[in-house]
């Protein structure tokens, strides 16, 4: 019983001689009022709860890798643009807050602010979008949107839905992804026991690189997509296929590169160049083992390389223990193609090739519900061919030695929590 | 003879060890007359709001409590912390919320009985006059 209500029942029993003046009402009329009242109250409580939700994520992380020697001018090999040889407590470290309000029945809006420890923990709206019920089935989003490229992208910052401490680079690392501001509509059906999530999206983002001597923005636009999530029993599928017009000024690199506009220009220099993003995967999860597998793609016509990656994961759960094993690789065609579109094209596509495989073991405990601690190894091997001589995901040769023969190694501890 | 006392005991004071199973429960006055485990599992993973061409509402137990793992367990196969990372994906990528939670067992007799588009569901020993069983899981 709330406050309010036990302030009422005196007032009930207070006024009941003067009810029973006017009209003899029971003690059963009195408490059915009661109750009445009781239950105002409590709806009164839950539709204010129910209205406003906050929920939140946060990562602990601590990284670093085990090669030592020096890039050419001096500084550490770095993986990933970031991870050095040094241990790093913000690399992985974030933490997220979301807000979702329901204004009616069929409409909400949702608020997701990010502050990652990479970025000095400067708050970034990941998500800001009002969706709208078109019928049980049919939702329809606008706003500010994470990507959904591949099959973890849209939850990739909250590290508790996944076994890993962070995704797997050969697929999440090889394409940036982060937000877009747009349009999505998803369709939710069922055919016999399969299950299915159809979603179509379209809007606008940049990416920045850094993959070049000096940072630059891909300018996406044009961009639609499709995706179908469909789960049978323990088995969930994934597919989905993104097309977009890249467009891609370089000429502002005159300055680092000491190359002439004119070189810079197109085709160097992309103008709508025709995109695409796709990416197929399979999971399986019985509640004791899961197994993981995705190939992700990203060609862009022009200069820039066809990159693929993917992985295969498995583990198993004992109890709150879950050690896993995961093996994953990436690798990038058409740099050789590259060389008809002039000499600068072609040292830009050899700057943005890459070519990786590893193996990662892992292990996740359940500290409890809602907490996990992950420790994991992640091996590099296999960045050189005859065709490609890269350093995987890590500083690329050309400005740093080869590392293969150092083996490659990088661990990663951290602490997710869902709440 | 004191095992066979200590045995009489503990299952008298735990009804919870006699009845395992969970009861899916709705009012009597609820037009839903069944369900199997597939679609129970279903309406409790989408939080749906219609089933069968009728409007509903799921309640679930509070975070924590026994009733609800035991019912998710027997549902679903998940446990409390995988269906904690079920959720955490849908919420955080907007893809839905979970159901609705409801105080205690009280509560959920109550507010089943109060709702005829409800669907909850409780132990054998919080079975009452005004509810419907639409399924007993294992």
């Amino acid at each position: 019983m709330t406050t309010t209500t036990r302030m009422l029942v005196p007032a009930v029993l207070l006024l009941a001689p003067v009810v029973q003046a006017q009209s003899p009402a029971s003690l059963e009329d009195m408490e059915r009022r009661l109750e009445q009242l009781e239950m105002q109250q409590y709806e009164k409580q839950n539709n204010w709860s129910d209205r406003l939700s906050v929920n939140g994520f946060m990562t602990y992380g601590v990284t670093r890798h085990d090669v030592h020697v020096r890039a050419n001018n001096g500084d550490p090999i770095d993986y990933i643009d970031r991870t050095t040889d040094e241990i790093s407590h913000r690399e992985l470290s974030r933490a997220g807050i979301q807000f979702n309000a329901t204004i009616s029945d069929e409409t909400s809006a949702t608020v997701q602010v990010l502050a990652r420890g990479r970025d000095d923990y400067d708050a970034q709206v990941q998500w800001a979008y009002l969706s709208h019920d078109l019928s049980p089935s049919v939702t329809v989003r606008a706003g500010r949107m994470v990507l959904p490229f591949f099959m973890h992208t849209q939850y990739n910052n909250v590290g508790y839905t996944y076994h890993w401490a962070t995704l797997p680079g050969e697929a999440y690392d090889v394409v940036p992804f982060d937000t877009m501001e747009g349009v999505d509509l998803s369709w939710n059906l069922n055919t016999g026991p399969v299950s299915h999530r159809l979603n179509v999206y379209g809007g606008a983002t940049d990416v920045p690189s850094f993959s070049l001597p000096a940072p630059v923005v891909y300018e996406v636009s044009e961009l639609t997509g499709i995706n179908l999530t469909s789960q049978w029993r323990d088995w969930t599928s994934w597919l989905s296929y993104s097309h977009a017009e890249v467009t891609l000024d370089l000429t502002d690199l005159a300055g680092p590169t000491g190359l002439p506009v004119a070189a810079l220009e197109a085709p160097v220099s992309l103008d709508e160049a025709q995109t695409y993003i796709s990416s197929v995967g399979l999971q399986y999860d019985n509640g004791a083992m899961v197994l993981m597998a995705e190939r992700t793609q990203l060609g862009i016509e022009g200069w820039f390389p066809t990159k693929w990656g993917g992985y295969v994961s498995a583990g198993y759960r004992f109890g709150p223990w879950m050690p896993h094993v995961t093996w994953g690789a990436a690798n990038a065609h058409g740099v050789s193609e590259a060389q008809s579109e002039g000499p600068v094209a072609a040292n830009f596509s050899a700057a943005n090739q890459v070519r990786s495989k590893s193996w990662t073991l892992g292990l996740r405990y359940e500290l409890e519900v809602g907490v996990a601690v992950k420790l994991e190894a992640q091996r590099f091997y296999d960045m050189s061919n005859d065709k490609i001589m890269t350093n995987g995901l890590f500083t690329p040769q050309g400005s740093a030695p080869s590392i293969e023969e150092e083996e490659p190694t990088v661990f990663r501890l951290t602490v997710d929590a869902a709440f | 003879m004191l095992k066979k006392v200590c045995a009489v005991f503990l299952v008298l004071c735990c009804p919870a060890l006699l009845s395992a199973g969970m009861l899916v429960i709705v009012a009597e006055s609820s037009p839903l007359a069944q369900m199997d485990r597939h679609e129970v599992r279903q309406l409790y993973m989408d939080n749906a709001s219609r089933f069968g061409g009728y409007t509903v509402t799921v309640l679930d137990m509070p975070e924590g409590s026994q009733q609800r793992e035991r019912f998710y367990e027997g549902a679903t196969g998940k446990s409390a912390s995988q269906l904690k990372s079920y959720w955490a994906r849908m919420i955080f990528t907007g893809q839905g919320m979970p159901p609705r939670q409801v105080k205690n067992a009280r509560d959920m007799v109550q507010q089943v009985k109060q709702n005829p588009g409800a669907v909850g569901y409780v132990q054998e020993s919080d079975l009452q006059e005004g509810l419907r069983v639409l399924l007993r899981l294992p």
